[in-house]
């Protein structure tokens, strides 16, 4: 059954994850009619389906918010559903720390809190109709049912570039090297204190070695394990390399991934201070790099490093190049004290579409500047503006439907 | 300073922060290590400094007191070289 949606000329937003949320709230704000589409059964996407637990691109090096606006709302809104939300310091950067169950019961009851955005769950976008510049039609499919819409403004924040992809493979860059994925798993009754630093170093260091003597899977010499929100609590972080078949493959390399989890639990529980931990929640396998667009503006590592500023900027981001090495493991590289770069909204735009935007991990960058460009609080910013765009074109468009009023 | 020193000062300021917006000569032998470095970079480094001066580093000696400084670095991997020298004379 194909359903024509009541909900003409609105802004449709695909996916609900950090910028797709994001870019819903800003777009409703901004007065437009706005429409969430969903493909899974819940909001928040990578994080709260990977179960990511340190908000990063939030702050600058010195702790002040980088980006005002909706990602600052996101951090207050945390640190208020949660008296165990803390803003912590990772190496020289700073994160938001959070659990990601908080995040979700935090985005879910403000999208509701929000006028004008109707959410559809369960629903992924199947067909895209393009007229010269303009998308003209998405069909949304849901549990069989097919739904029309017609938009005035379309924003992909998908994560993986589905939207573009429908329109044209080659506009999405998915080829070589890229940085691995992971899978997370949440570990409870670890002895408190187990992870401080530098002492904890000692785990993972553990498991490298084993991972050394074949005791371990090869890919647990870049496992690491970080501390929770819990006093007893631990995330364990697997490195899983993929490639373009990742799609294809995603049920066999979360079956491996979840098993290297447990194997891992099974050996860590040989020391004293891990002997009482159990899984108590897995995440979903996370893709850092499904990926990116070929915008108008390739981001480039040359940007990243040189403190760029765009006469178009939507925002800024502070956060180190943490590229996540298929072979060697993860690679920070930090950036020069003080400093942060620009994205430009063309880093968000394809060429020769007019109401298309892409926000999120899938923006249009190079490899080593997606790895910096990519976290929560820069998705969170980049949705923001790229909704605020759309609801001003939704508004044009619906100022050239009103009929001219006749002179009298 | 003493060479050890010197060598690690030499590690850490090519490997973490070249291009990571130090100035050359911006790192004392007292700096705290452990909030200028992350944890990954902490862990890398004890795996260079544990082959390039051929030591083990055992598990429990990863605390402040030997890792926290350049010197106190320097001192800890200095004392597990001469443990090792005097162990390999005694029979
Ligand atoms: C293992 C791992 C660890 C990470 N750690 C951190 C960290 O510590 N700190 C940090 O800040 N960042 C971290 N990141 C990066 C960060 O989580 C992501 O880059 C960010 O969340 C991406 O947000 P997004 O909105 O672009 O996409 P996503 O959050 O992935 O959202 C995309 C949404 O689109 C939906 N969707 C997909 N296809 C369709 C379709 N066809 N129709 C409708 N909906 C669809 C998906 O279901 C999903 O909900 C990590 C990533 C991974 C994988």
């Amino acid at each position: 059954m194909i359903e024509h949606s009541a909900n003409s000329r609105a802004v449709v937003v695909c996916g609900a994850g950090a910028a797709g949320l994001a870019a819903a709230i800003a777009a409703a704000r901004g007065g437009a009619r706005v429409v969430l589409v969903e493909a899974s059964s819940r909001l928040g996407g990578t994080v709260t389906h990977a179960l990511i637990h340190t908000l990063a691109g939030l702050y600058d090096d010195a702790a002040h918010f980088i980006n005002d606006g909706l990602p600052r709302e996101l951090a207050e809104r945390l640190l208020a559903a949660d008296s165990r939300t803390r803003v912590r310091k990772l190496g020289r950067a700073w994160v938001l720390s959070v659990c990601p169950n908080v995040y979700e019961r935090t985005v879910t009851q403000w999208l509701a809190e929000e006028s004008c955005i109707t959410v559809f769950t369960g629903a992924q976008v199947a067909q895209v109709a393009r007229s010269g510049p303009h998308i003209t039609q998405l069909t949304c499919v849901a549990s069989g049912d097919a739904r029309l819409l017609t938009p005035a403004a379309v924003i992909d924040a998908t994560g993986t570039a589905e939207v573009i992809r429908l329109l044209d493979d080659a506009l999405v860059s998915d080829e070589g090297p890229r940085s691995a994925g992971g899978w997370i798993v949440r570990l409870r009754g670890v002895a408190p204190g187990a992870l401080d630093f530098p002492k904890g170093l000692a785990v993972v260091r553990t498991l490298r070695e084993a991972a050394g003597r074949n005791e371990l899977p090869a890919e647990c010499s870049h496992a690491w394990i970080d501390l929770g929100i819990e006093p007893d609590e631990a995330f364990l972080k697997l490195f899983v390399p993929i490639d373009q078949s990742w799609r294809e493959r995603h049920g066999e390399i979360s079956r491996t991934a979840l098993a290297t989890s447990l194997a891992i639990i099974d050996f860590l529980r040989q020391r004293p201070d891990f002997a009482g931990a159990y899984l108590q929640q897995s995440g979903s396998l996370g893709i850092r790099d499904g990926g990116r667009i070929r915008g108008r503006y390739v981001l480039t590592a040359y940007d990243v490093r040189r403190s760029a500023t765009f006469a178009d900027a939507v925002c800024r981001c502070a956060w180190p190049i943490e590229y996540w090495d298929p072979q060697r493991g993860a690679m920070v590289e930090y950036l020069p004290a003080g400093s942060s770069y620009e994205i430009p909204m063309r880093s968000l735009q394809l060429d020769g579409i007019e109401n298309l935007w892409a926000v999120g991990k899938c923006l249009s960058a190079e490899r080593l500047a997606h790895a910096s460009a990519r976290v929560v609080g820069t998705c969170w910013a980049m949705g923001q503006a790229a909704g605020a765009a759309a609801a001003a074109m939704s508004a044009i468009q619906e100022c050239r439907d009103e009929p001219v009023p006749a002179l009298s | 300073m003493t060479r050890i020193e010197a060598t690690i000062r030499d590690y850490i300021q090519q490997s973490f922060l070249d291009g990571g917006g130090a100035a050359p000569g911006y790192l004392r032998g007292d700096e705290d290590l452990l909030t200028l470095l992350d944890s990954l970079q902490i862990l890398r480094m004890l795996m260079d400094l544990e082959a390039q001066f051929d030591i083990k580093v055992d598990n429990s000696e990863l605390t402040p007191e030997n890792l926290g400084t350049i010197e106190r670095l320097a001192a800890f991997i200095h004392k597990k070289q001469l443990d090792s020298a005097y162990k390999s004379l005694t029979p």
